[in-house]
């Protein structure tokens, strides 16, 4: 192989030993995501698999950072980037992860013993949640597909979980109801509670050999639990022993901090003293009606709420709600801080666009405060905004006016998650990002998108197969296509990706840019921005990128007034261009000394042409004063001739 | 008024005074011979009175001319004839008459072709100066992009 092939091979592995073959597709190993075989170039048993990450949703960049030691019975993240796609189709992102031993488990469902689910099932991932609770890191993803056994008799091993935003791809069934009806993008890191959860639902599915709720849709699994219970509804057709019953309705309890612990898992004996009895709920006798959901206690009212926004602002001002609680539920206290903030600011039409929206959210985190942030109809998790963000502008247009009025208005801010939730690591400060919603205008969100997804590909036109996620790799593109290239190549798209992705200082300079709607005013800050980009993000030449460069600065060339100057500086930018360094063209086009001169010199030829003219109007203009003059002169001369002969004449008869 | 032109008046009252005191000398000390010179000098002095150019260029120059071609028959009238009807037919001779008048139609044509040469010159050199003007014109539009008719 040449020295050219093997660099470009190089190239083309991920953390430069995992080579992805895009050709051969593994349909059970990624639990629902598109995986494919690697090989690691490093390793005698090379044979590792890839998950392929969406153009639209973030992979989850904390845990790819902090997940760098293997930890047993899981597939932990080995690698990631970027990799070519098979057949010339550009490129994809890979999370590159061992093998999983065997098949899925949800392959081929059958009923567990207690003693193999105990063992080979609950310890080991007890034993992963554990190392990852200590790492202050969730799964969220721990459903019979992503979970795989060699053999029958061997411990399973839970599969990644690190390609997507965290619980995206999670059945309703697998997740407490809280998350469950969040919108998919929207359920956060959560907490490692959550995975107790997932993991009990995981053991009732084995126990009884078969998905439990599996014949209902979202909306229905969710009202059943928050109805009955999590554990009543999963289990009840499901037979259990006493001391799995007693377990399960521990990992399924309803509050996550009635969940045991991980590590307590591992410790069945002493988790079985452990017993934490849930607070009784109000329920009434009569139900409420909303829509078609029958409301028996604050839970479901909540959830109630949460599904129609104008019956729920309906029902709230007219009393409904507050006549039911107290009338119903006996709850007068809960009904009359509801009363007070129906009557207060919130509730005012006047006091703005987001009166209503509030007003609901306030509601439902009054009746039920482990409810989700719930806006406009959708219940999200506020650490689950930058995937939320990117469902908003890449898959659900629907979701965009929420988003960004939760966004713009801070709602996040001043929403108090409950108890429970409230000590979790949040991914990201929103607060710091704030300055690109307010510098970027209308491209605000787009350059919220690129900071919080710092992995996502840029969306600008031509880069639909390609993946560039770096400023680096953008300018390499735009060396790539400069040849093709139009009157501009910051368009909004690229610029939002720019201010995101760069410095404080290109980020000014991007706004700066963006403010300018002429495209003649907006060019030479457009090179001026790519000339920093390469100084400070690739500074390698660009030859191609330089030509183009060259020809937007040829339109500038008639600011020099001298010609031979402007055809020296022609050939001189086209000889810089060959080398590819876009400072030293702006360099050459912005030397003030040289245009101070030039400016000089075009004062001076127009005075000297304005003497020229004076002087050509002279003579076109002087003939008769030119004749008199002659003729003066020439009067003058012949009485000279004559005066001369005169005075010869005389001296010459003087002296004979 | 400017000092200069207070002299130029005053030099040409002075050589009008002079030119009078001679000629009036002339007729008192020697009135034979100032007789046929008013003969000889007549085209001349017809020119002083026709002439009206400044500073009667050419009548000055007919006057010098003539004067120049009366010096060796006025030496020659000095020693040879007497009485004004001898010195007239000595010096009113038509060979004399005819060189001094002649001498003044020397002027006279000089006077007439001198100016034109001088115009004919001078236009030469000046339609050299404006070729080479308008040449160097035409490099510095060129040069700096300049709108011609803009300029003009």
């Amino acid at each position: 192989m040449s020295d050219h092939s093997s660099v470009a091979l190089s190239s083309s592995l991920i953390a430069g030993r995992y080579a992805i073959d895009t050709s051969q597709s593994l349909t059970d190993a990624g639990a629902g995501l598109p995986c494919f075989l690697a090989r690691d170039r490093s390793a005698g048993d090379g044979r590792r698999i890839a998950l392929a990450v969406s153009r639209d949703f973030s992979p989850r960049v904390r845990h790819l950072k902090a997940l760098s030691d293997p930890i047993d019975n899981l597939m932990v993240p080995l690698g990631h980037g970027i990799a070519p796609l098979s057949g010339s189709k550009g490129e994809g992102y890979f999370v590159v992860c061992p093998a999983p031993p065997g098949p899925p488990v949800s392959a081929n469902l059958n009923v567990w013993p207690d003693k193999a689910l105990l063992d080979l099932v609950l310890a080991p991932i007890a034993r992963v949640l554990d190392a990852l609770h200590g790492r202050r890191l969730t799964h969220r993803a721990i459903r019979p597909n992503n979970v795989f056994q060699a053999a029958r008799g061997q411990l399973v091993t839970l599969g990644a979980a690190w390609a997507a935003p965290p619980a995206m791809h999670q059945p309703a069934v697998c997740e407490p109801p809280y998350s469950a009806m969040c919108h998919p993008a929207g359920r956060g890191d959560g907490s490692i509670a959550d995975d107790i959860y997932a993991l009990g639902v995981l053991l009732v599915t084995l126990a009884g050999g078969k998905i439990p709720m599996a014949n209902m849709d979202d909306a229905t699994v969710i009202r059943w639990k928050l109805d009955l219970g999590s554990f009543q509804s999963l289990t009840r057709d499901v037979s259990l022993s006493p001391s799995l019953a007693e377990l399960l309705r521990g990992m399924l309890a309803e509050e996550p901090d009635h969940r045991p612990l991980p590590a307590a898992l591992l410790d069945l004996a002493h988790l079985r003293g452990r017993r934490i009895a849930a607070r009784p709920i109000r329920r009434s006798q009569r139900p409420l009606m909303l829509n078609d959901i029958a409301v028996f206690d604050g839970r479901m009212l909540g959830f109630a709420l949460l599904t129609d926004e104008k019956k729920a602002i309906q029902f709230l001002h007219n009393g409904l709600v507050t006549q039911w609680l107290r009338r119903s539920v006996g709850d007068a206290t809960m009904a009359a801080q509801i009363e007070d903030l129906v009557r207060g600011g919130a509730a005012d039409p006047r006091s703005g666009p987001l009166a209503y929206a509030t007003l609901v959210m306030r509601t439902i985190q009054a009746v039920n405060p482990r409810m989700p942030l719930c806006w406009r109809g959708v219940a999200l998790w506020p650490d689950a905004l930058p995937s939320l963000l990117a469902a908003a502008l890449c898959t659900d247009p629907t979701l965009s006016a929420p988003v960004e009025e939760l966004l713009v208005n801070h709602i996040t801010g001043t929403w108090l998650p409950s108890a429970s939730r409230a000590g979790q690591p949040e991914s990201f400060d929103m607060s710091q990002y704030r300055y690109l919603l307010k510098d970027g205008g209308p491209s605000g969100m787009l350059r919220l998108f690129y900071a919080l997804n710092p992995l996502l590909p840029c969306t600008g036109p031509g880069m639909a197969t390609e993946w560039i996620a770096s400023l680096s790799d953008l300018l390499r593109f735009l060396e790539r296509t400069a040849v093709k290239a139009g009157d501009t190549m910051i368009v909004p798209p690229i610029a939002a990706f720019i201010a995101a992705r760069a410095d404080r200082e290109i980020e000014v300079q991007v706004t700066g840019l963006s403010n300018i709607n002429d495209a003649k005013t907006s060019r030479l800050p457009e090179l001026l921005l790519l000339r920093n980009l390469q100084a400070k993000y690739h500074p390698a030449p660009m030859p191609a990128l330089a030509s183009w460069v060259v020809k937007r600065l040829l339109l500038d060339l008639d600011r020099w007034r001298n010609k031979p100057r402007r055809e020296a500086l022609k050939r001189h930018l086209e000889v810089l261009a060959q080398a590819g360094i876009l400072s030293r063209l702006l360099t050459v086009m912005n030397d003030a000394a040289a245009r101070s001169a030039d400016e000089r010199g075009l004062l001076a030829a127009v005075r000297e042409i304005a003497m020229i003219d004076a002087e050509v109007a002279a003579i076109d203009h002087g003939d008769e004063a030119r004749l008199t003059d002659a003729a003066r002169v020439g009067q003058a001369v012949t009485g000279g001739i004559g005066l001369s002969i005169f005075i010869l004449m005389v001296m010459s008869a003087m002296l004979r | 008024m400017s000092l200069k032109s207070i002299w130029g008046r005053a030099g040409k009252a002075l050589l009008v005074l002079m030119l009078g005191l001679a000629a009036g000398g002339l007729i008192a000390l020697s009135p034979d011979i100032a007789s046929p010179l008013v003969v000889l000098q007549l085209p001349g002095l017809l020119a002083l009175i026709l002439d009206r150019s400044p500073g009667y260029g050419m009548a000055r120059a007919v006057l010098l001319f003539q004067a120049a071609a009366c010096v060796r028959p006025v030496m020659d009238a000095w020693y040879h004839c007497s009485g004004v009807d001898g010195c007239m037919t000595y010096l009113a001779a038509w060979p004399s008459v005819a060189r001094v008048w002649l001498a003044g139609a020397v002027a006279w044509i000089l006077g007439q072709l001198l100016p034109l040469g001088l115009k004919v010159w001078d236009d030469y050199r000046l339609r050299d100066r404006r070729s080479v003007l308008t040449a160097r014109r035409d490099v510095i539009v060129a040069e700096w992009g300049l709108d011609r008719h803009r300029l003009h």
